[in-house]
C-alpha cells in the first residue's frame, strides 16, 4: 500500500469551451482541485503537468507553475500521450512515499476543438505513426486501431454488434451526466449506421474531440487528514511499456495492460472482481474490450454481451465510465484519462449524484497510450 | 564516416532498389523490420540486413475512409495491412485487391508514397500487375 492519497479534484466545462486555451484549462482546473482540497498555492511543493498539441512549450511544467503562483521543489512534465494522467498519479504517489514532496498538483488540459478543429486534430495525431514504416502508407490514429480490432475480432469473435453495444453503455452512462458533450441517447443500429472511418472501426466507436481541463491533488497520508474532502488512498499502481507504434507490436491482441495492472492489483493485495467502480480508457470501442478482456474483468469476447446484458450500467457487474468515457464525455488528451480518474475519486467520495454506484468502496483506473504501447493502472480505495 | 546511424537508411535504399530490406541477429537469427538498433529477442547490436523473397500472410488489415492528410484524402479509401514476412518479421503496407487474414500476399516495391518514394505493396493472389 502506497503512502499517497488523492485530496482534491477539479475539472472544467468540456466540448467547446469557446476562447479557451491550453493554459487557461490547465489553470482552472488546477485552480478547482486546490479549492476542492481546501489549499493555498503556498502549501503545494510538487507540481506535474502533461503537454498540450495546440500550444507545446519546452517548459510547460515552469510556464503553468509560474502561472499558479507555485514555488515547487519538484517540478516536470510528462508526455506519454493517454497514459499520461495515470503516470502522473504514479510519479506524483512515489514523489510523496519518497518524502520528496507533501502535495503535488497535477494539472492537464488542452484546447483541442476550438485550438485546432477536427481536421487539424486528426492530422497532427496521425504523426504519432512512424514516419518511416507507417505514415507512408496513410496510417491514422483510428486505423492503428482498427489493425488491433480486425485481428482481435477474428481471433476472439468479438462483432461488430459488440463494439456498437459498448458505445451505447457509454452515452447512457453520459446521459445522466448534464456536463458530457454528448447526451443525446443512441442505438446499437445508429453505432452499425454510422459512418466507417477505418474498418471496421465506425464514427461511434471512436472517441470525442473536445476542449477541457482536469487537476488532481496528490498529498502524503499523514498530510491529507486535515484537508477538505475524504482522501481516496492510492492502493496500488503498475505500468508497462512495450512499443510505441502498431508495427511494432509483437502482438495485436495481446498489449502491456495485462502486466500493468496485475503489479497495481499485486501491490493493493486485490483483484479485479473486487473492485466496485472502475474507469477504463475508452479512446475507441476496441480500446475498452481488449483493455477489460486482458486485465480480468470479463473473459475473451464476452465484453460485447456483457455490455449488452447492462453489465457495465449502474447496478451492473462492473459499473465502468459512468460518466461516459471519452466516447461520451469528452477527449482533451491527458485530461481524457484524467477524468476516468476524476469520476472515480468522485465514486469512491460518494458525490456522483446521479450516477453515484451503490456502496462503491473500490476503484480501477487505467490509462493507455499510443496504440495500446503505455499502459498505467491504479487501484484506489475510499478511507 | 560519422553520420546518421538508423537503421532506416538500409530499408530506404532497399526500395530505390525495388526490394524489401529487413535486419537479421547475427547472434540468434532473429528477423525483424529494419527499425530497431537492437535485436528485440536477444538486446544484442548485431544486426545484419537481408532481402526479403517478398511472401507473406496478411495479420490484419483496414480500410481507411477517414484520411489523415490531402494526399490521402484523394486516394481515400484505401487498404492498410500488416504483413508477416516468411522470413518472420512484420511490416506495414497498402495492398492491392481485397485483403483478407491469413491471406497470402507477394511483396512488391510497387508502391509510391506522398514524396513521391517507392515503397512496399502487397499483392493478393491473382491481382494483375
Ligand atoms: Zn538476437
Amino acid at each position: 500500500m502506497l503512502n499517497a492519497a488523492i485530496t482534491g479534484i477539479g475539472d472544467t466545462p468540456v466540448g467547446r469551451v469557446p476562447g479557451s486555451t491550453a493554459t487557461s484549462l490547465n489553470a482552472d482546473a488546477a485552480l478547482a482541485a486546490l479549492r476542492d482540497a481546501g489549499l493555498r498555492p503556498s502549501d503545494i511543493d510538487g507540481f506535474l503537468c502533461a503537454y498540450s498539441i495546440t500550444h507545446p512549450h519546452l517548459m510547460m511544467a515552469s510556464v503553468l507553475s509560474e502561472l499558479l503562483g507555485l514555488k515547487p521543489n519538484f517540478c516536470a512534465a510528462v508526455q506519454a500521450g493517454g497514459a499520461s494522467a495515470g503516470i502522473l498519479v504514479m510519479q506524483a504517489a512515489a514523489l510523496v512515499e519518497a518524502g520528496i514532496c507533501r502535495h503535488v498538483l497535477i494539472a492537464t488540459g488542452d484546447n483541442r476543438l476550438t485550438g485546432m478543429g477536427r481536421d487539424q486534430a486528426v492530422a497532427t495525431l496521425a504523426n504519432v505513426g512512424h514516419p518511416v514504416y507507417e505514415r507512408p502508407f496513410g496510417i491514422s490514429v483510428p486505423a492503428a486501431y482498427a489493425l488491433v480490432a480486425q485481428r482481435y475480432m477474428h481471433d476472439h469473435g468479438t462483432t461488430l454488434e459488440d463494439l456498437a453495444h459498448v458505445a451505447v453503455a457509454h452515452r447512457r452512462h453520459a446521459a445522466r451526466n448534464p456536463l458530457a458533450q454528448m447526451r443525446e441517447s443512441i442505438t446499437v443500429e445508429d453505432v452499425m449506421a454510422s459512418r466507417t472511418i477505418s474498418s471496421p472501426l465506425r464514427l461511434l466507436d471512436c472517441c470525442l474531440i473536445s476542449d477541457g481541463g482536469a487537476a488532481i491533488v496528490v498529498s502524503a497520508r499523514d498530510a491529507a487528514r486535515d484537508l477538505r474532502q475524504p482522501p481516496v488512498a492510492v492502493l496500488g499502481a503498475g505500468q508497462h511499456h512495450t512499443h510505441e507504434h502498431i508495427v511494432a507490436s509483437r502482438s495485436l491482441t495481446k498489449f502491456g495492460c495485462t502486466q500493468s495492472a496485475a503489479q497495481a492489483f499485486g501491490q493493493a493485495g486485490l483483484k479485479p472482481s473486487d473492485i466496485d467502480v472502475a474507469g477504463v480508457y475508452d479512446s475507441f470501442t476496441i480500446t475498452l474490450v481488449v483493455q477489460l478482456e486482458s486485465i480480468g474483468f470479463f473473459e475473451k469476447g464476452e465484453t460485447g454481451p456483457a455490455a449488452a446484458a447492462g453489465d457495465l450500467d449502474l447496478g451492473g457487474r462492473l459499473p465502468c465510465n459512468t460518466h461516459g468515457g471519452l466516447l461520451s464525455y469528452a477527449h482533451s488528451g491527458a485530461s481524457g484519462g484524467m477524468f476516468h480518474i476524476i469520476e472515480v475519486i468522485r465514486q469512491l467520495r460518494g458525490q456522483a449524484g446521479d450516477r453515484q454506484v451503490t456502496d462503491a468502496e473500490t476503484g480501477f483506473v487505467h490509462t493507455d497510450g499510443g496504440i495500446l504501447s503505455a499502459h498505467c493502472s491504479l487501484v484506489l480505495g475510499a478511507t | 564516416m560519422p553520420g546518421s546511424s538508423d537503421t532506416h537508411e538500409a530499408y530506404l535504399a532497399g526500395c530505390r532498389r525495388g526490394e524489401l530490406v529487413f535486419s537479421r541477429c547475427a547472434a540468434c537469427r532473429h528477423a525483424q523490420l529494419a527499425a530497431f538498433r537492437v535485436c528485440v529477442a536477444c538486446g544484442t547490436t548485431e544486426l545484419g540486413t537481408e532481402v526479403s523473397a517478398g511472401n507473406g500472410t496478411i495479420a490484419s488489415f483496414t480500410i481507411v475512409h477517414r484520411a489523415p492528410s490531402d494526399f490521402f484524402k484523394a486516394r481515400a479509401p484505401y487498404a492498410l495491412a500488416l504483413v508477416d514476412l516468411d522470413e518472420g518479421f512484420r511490416a506495414m503496407m497498402g495492398v492491392r485487391g481485397q485483403p483478407a487474414i491469413g491471406e497470402r500476399v507477394t511483396v512488391a516495391i510497387s508502391g509510391l508514397g506522398p514524396a513521391g518514394e517507392p515503397l512496399p505493396e502487397a499483392w493478393i493472389e491473382g491481382e494483375r500487375r
